[in-house]
């Protein structure tokens, strides 16, 4: 008998830590939630920039290229924020970030950019930058030298081509594959009058001149340590392109990847040199 | 005591030899020295001027496994014997080709570095059918000023200890060996004839060829590459970031290195 309620009781009290672990798996669950994203706003510049923030170190910004969002870094995220606080923004209009302005500049993004780290307390910081993001990068490095550590430019162009203004003139909403429009709606959280904006933010890039017109002398105002990373291949920039970058820029290095297209560091065999290299090169041991 | 010795000493001459794989082949009045490994399509690996065959041997194991790898020493180079005393990248094409002949391969790939790959150059541009696919490392299709400026430099008295046991290293037969090949060179910066492409030549060569150079070569600047790469038709150009004129023998590369010549030369590079 005694042994029976003893039974109940432990049934009981069992049932109660049942709920009680339930609870706390649950809320274990959605802190993990709230601090894997590690999203937060930032209003600057009359925009509100989304940003995320991951590990600890030296601070190692990473910029998205046009219409993408800052997803495009997971695959390397865990790895490098091990050695540093990662920051990756939306830019301005992209992802969960506004635009107002309806237009896209990316000396206007830059500007987002510093007043991001001013917002964060960072005086200087490591920064890679893809397309777009290399572009804001160019533009950052040269509005000032004293900031920027070090920094990868990947599928960069210190001007927009001709097959580049080629490319994105006929752009339009209706052109894109579903298979574009579902990354586009995967980086685009607010739906596709968000992306229909992106797409003519795009096309205007063929009539863009004093945005993105970086001369050699002009680019030889960059001063910290840059790797250079272009594709062979890149339908956009011609090697060249890259080439006479390298030459301008006073301490930099080129990589250029074989049979590697606009966005050569995701190409599968070249991601894991691409953490290797940059690993290297950001603690100044390339 | 001395039977045992002899005995030992055959052993280890027994053990020597075909670790080495090394044999020879008489071509073109000159007596080319080469080692052979593995089984497969025939791989030929062509080393840099004042090089030898011992340039390739950290990644012989790794190709040798696919391939069946033919590795000489180019004329006057090594155990090779060059009785013309001048050297020219078209009579090493030459001996090349001669010594597949009389290996009765007709066609093969090949990797060449510096010398070796401008040796390339000549070979695929003199015959477009025997090539199957090429890696040329650090070469370039004409002799620039930087490297005619420091080749004029070079006397045996101006090498470094380092550099005199490496060039001894790769050359046995002595420091007149030495002192020849260091005249070949001081002479390349003299000679135009030989390494002498132009664009519409180079679009001569028909086999997919992979370009690989680094950024930081100071021999020959990468202008010269990225030409090369507009100018061969079925081509790829990979720039190695602080890349010297042996850029893919760092160790940071030589792995990836490794993995993108195994694609290329099964022709899955895409």
């Amino acid at each position: 008998m005694d042994s029976m309620l003893i039974w109940r009781f432990y049934i009981g009290e069992h049932l109660n830590t049942m709920k009680v672990i339930i609870l706390f798996s649950l809320f274990i669950l959605i802190q993990n939630e709230v601090t894997a994203q590690n999203g937060n706003y930032a209003y600057v510049n009359g925009v509100k920039i989304y940003y995320e923030t991951y590990g600890n170190g030296p601070p190692l910004v990473l910029l998205h290229p046009f219409s993408g969002s800052h997803k495009l870094w997971e695959q390397w995220k865990d790895s490098l924020s091990q050695d540093y606080l990662l920051i990756t923004p939306d830019l301005r209009g992209h992802g969960n970030s506004t635009n107002p302005s309806n237009e896209f500049r990316h000396d206007d993004s830059a500007k987002d950019i510093y007043a991001l780290m001013d917002k964060l307390d960072i005086k200087k910081f490591r920064a890679i930058g893809v397309s777009s993001g290399a572009g804001i990068l160019i533009h950052m490095a040269t509005m000032d030298s004293t900031r920027i550590n070090s920094m990868i430019l990947v599928g960069a162009s210190s001007f927009i081509s001709e097959q580049e203004r080629e490319h994105v003139k006929n752009q339009t909403f209706e052109s894109y594959s579903e298979e574009d429009l579902s990354w586009l709606r995967e980086h685009s959280s607010k739906g596709d009058d968000q992306i229909k904006m992106l797409i003519d933010q795009f096309r205007s890039f063929a009539y863009s001149y004093d945005d993105m017109n970086f001369t050699p002398p002009y680019l030889s105002l960059i001063k910290c340590p840059t790797l250079i990373i272009n594709g062979d291949d890149d339908e956009y920039y011609p090697v060249e392109i890259p080439v006479d970058m390298y030459k301008a820029i006073p301490n930099s290095r080129l990589w250029i990847i074989p049979k590697g297209g606009h966005l050569p560091i995701w190409q599968k065999l070249w991601s894991d040199q691409f953490l290797k290299v940059s690993k290297q090169f950001l603690v100044n041991k390339l | 005591m001395k039977k045992i010795i002899l005995l030992s000493l055959f052993v280890l001459l027994q053990y020597e030899l075909p670790a080495q794989n090394g044999k020879y082949a008489n071509v073109n009045g000159a007596k080319i020295y080469y080692e052979t490994y593995g089984n497969g399509q025939p791989l030929v690996m062509l080393h840099a001027f004042s090089g030898s065959h011992k340039l390739w041997e950290q990644w012989i194991d790794t190709f040798s496994k696919e391939y069946k790898l033919i590795i000489p020493d180019l004329r006057g180079h090594g155990n090779s014997t060059n009785p013309s005393k001048i050297f020219r990248h078209k009579d090493v094409a030459q001996d090349i080709y001669a010594l597949m002949d009389n290996l009765e391969i007709s066609e093969f790939n090949a990797i060449g570095v510096s010398t070796g790959a401008m040796a390339l150059i000549h070979m695929a541009t003199m015959d477009s059918t025997r090539i199957i696919s090429m890696i040329m490392i650090s070469g370039v299709f004409y002799n620039p000023e930087q490297a005619r400026e420091f080749q004029k430099k070079r006397t045996f008295e101006s090498y470094s200890k380092e550099e005199l046991s490496w060039l001894r290293e790769h050359n046995p037969q002595g420091d007149d060996q030495i002192k020849i090949l260091t005249d070949q060179f001081r002479n390349l910066a003299f000679t135009y004839d030989d390494m002498n492409f132009t664009k519409p030549y180079l679009t001569q060569i028909k086999c997919p060829t992979l370009i690989i150079h680094g950024d930081n070569d100071a021999y020959f600047p990468i202008e010269i590459p990225v030409e090369m790469y507009r100018a061969i038709p079925n081509s790829s150009l990979w720039i190695v970031p602080n890349g010297g004129h042996f850029p893919i023998w760092q160790e940071l590369w030589s792995d990836q290195f490794v993995k993108v010549a195994k694609l290329f030369l099964a022709d899955k590079f895409r």
